[in-house]
């Protein structure tokens, strides 16, 4: 993740924090999967890919956004 | 007494140019920021730079820093380039931005249309709102902007009559060669850094009287005789040619014309200064737009930008004589810097009152004069 952001690739980086937001929900860890959805849901915007709707959708049912 | 200002607003045969602190004070030049440049239509760049959606361009706008875009319909906008939350610049460079304009800061997202889209942790980590926190009211602040022959025009103010009233008359005038025009990239483009005060570009280029001197390749072809003063009580003034007549090719190749020209245009061009900082020059088969960008009280950039009028002309085929009319138009442009940096240096001459005119062939230096004093006056 950190080559990632050394090379300020977005669309990497967002699917590499979506994973993280995976692993932590799997392990019951909200808060942190929702910094991690975050994480992704911001950068997909930037990049204009279209999954960032359904993280936004992500966000919003737990009511993050 | 008269007041400096006043001595302005005299008809031309009384009156006096600007007083030199009107091209070396920075006291002035700070207020004039407002009065001509903010409170007006002002030049800010080029659309072409930002052709495509989601292409966008910073600028630093007499320190105002600003970015243009171009936005999903295709309509280009200006913003102020500071981002809502902590002020950051938002846009450091030429970019295409594919989706939101994110801040590097703290990654506060924004759409093109200036909505602030997307707050991430500003509710504490994961949470991307707060019942106290309104991001609908934290838009981006728009700037009030309007292309025509590919410049884009702002008004800072926003209390600037609309720009098709604003460029009513001088769109009049020009209203044969409101038509599409067609730029060909690097080999149309050009930059000349004057050590001058913005004015004394605009003073020289909207006459002819310093032509036979200043230029004399002119005189074979195109005497002073030949050329006329436009000046009407508005936003622009400048002088024409009747005798336009581009020998650019030995074996006799040239550009395609506009369509629809009336006969005038057969042998006529045309060079306005449209106040406050843009110059247009338009010819039966080309035209072109210098944008003025002052970088302080005594220093100025031109942008040059050559347009064709038939988009074939844009092509390979047609590069060598595209660098021909470059290079001629480079060298006129070029012969004029030691004329506006001079008159730059000849301000700094305490005992420098202005300057007396012409009655004939300084009209338009007096006109733009004039407007100038006007924008401190209320006029």
């Amino acid at each position: 993740m950190l080559a990632a952001h050394a090379v300020d690739d977005g669309a990497v980086l967002s699917v590499l924090y979506e994973r993280a937001a995976d692993l932590s929900e799997l392990s019951d860890d909200t808060e942190r999967a929702c910094f991690y959805l975050t994480q992704a849901y911001i950068l997909a915007l930037e990049m204009g890919l279209p999954y960032a709707d359904s993280l936004e959708k992500r966000l919003r049912r737990q009511g993050r956004i | 007494m008269q007041t400096d200002v006043e001595q302005v607003l005299q008809p031309i045969e009384a009156a006096r140019g600007l007083p030199n602190a009107y091209y070396t004070d920075g006291d002035v030049h700070e207020a004039e920021k407002r009065s001509v440049f903010f409170a007006n239509w002002a030049g800010l760049g080029f659309a072409k730079d930002i052709a495509n959606v989601g292409d966008a361009k910073p600028y630093e706008f007499l320190g105002l820093p600003l970015f243009a875009v171009r936005d999903h319909d295709g309509e280009v906008r200006v913003y102020q380039n500071t981002c809502r939350h902590r002020g950051m610049i938002l846009i450091a460079e030429e970019i295409h931005i594919k989706g939101a304009i994110r801040c590097p800061y703290h990654s506060w997202c924004y759409a093109l249309d200036g909505e602030l889209k997307a707050t991430p942790h500003v509710g504490g980590p994961g949470q991307n709102s707060h019942p106290g926190f309104d991001r609908s009211k934290l838009g981006l602040h728009e700037v009030r902007s309007h292309v025509w022959r590919d410049v884009i025009f702002i008004n800072v103010s926003g209390d600037a009559p609309a720009f098709e009233d604003y460029a009513a008359d001088i769109k009049q005038r020009w209203q044969e060669f409101e038509q599409p025009q067609f730029h060909a990239g690097a080999d149309s483009s050009f930059s000349l850094e004057v050590r001058s005060n913005w004015k004394l570009a605009v003073e020289n280029y909207c006459e002819s009287y310093h032509l036979p001197w200043v230029h004399p390749g002119l005189n074979s072809y195109s005497r002073l005789e030949d050329h006329y003063n436009i000046v009407e009580d508005g936003r622009f003034s400048g002088q024409g040619t009747l005798v336009y007549s581009p020998m650019l090719d030995d074996s006799g190749e040239s550009f395609g014309t506009f369509g629809g020209l009336s006969e005038k245009w057969d042998k006529a061009a045309e060079y306005l200064a449209f106040y406050p900082n843009v110059l247009f020059g338009v010819h039966r088969d080309h035209s072109f737009a210098i944008l003025l960008e002052p970088h302080g009280v005594e220093r100025t950039v031109e942008r040059i930008e050559l347009y064709y009028a038939r988009e074939d002309d844009t092509g390979p085929q047609r590069a060598e004589l595209r660098r021909r009319n470059s290079e001629l138009w480079r060298e006129v442009f070029e012969e004029d810097v030691f004329v506006v940096e001079g008159m730059q240096r000849g301000r700094h001459g305490m005992l420098y009152d202005g300057g007396a005119f012409s009655p004939v062939m300084d009209g338009p230096t007096h006109e733009f004069h004039r407007w100038i004093a006007g924008q401190f006056t209320g006029g």
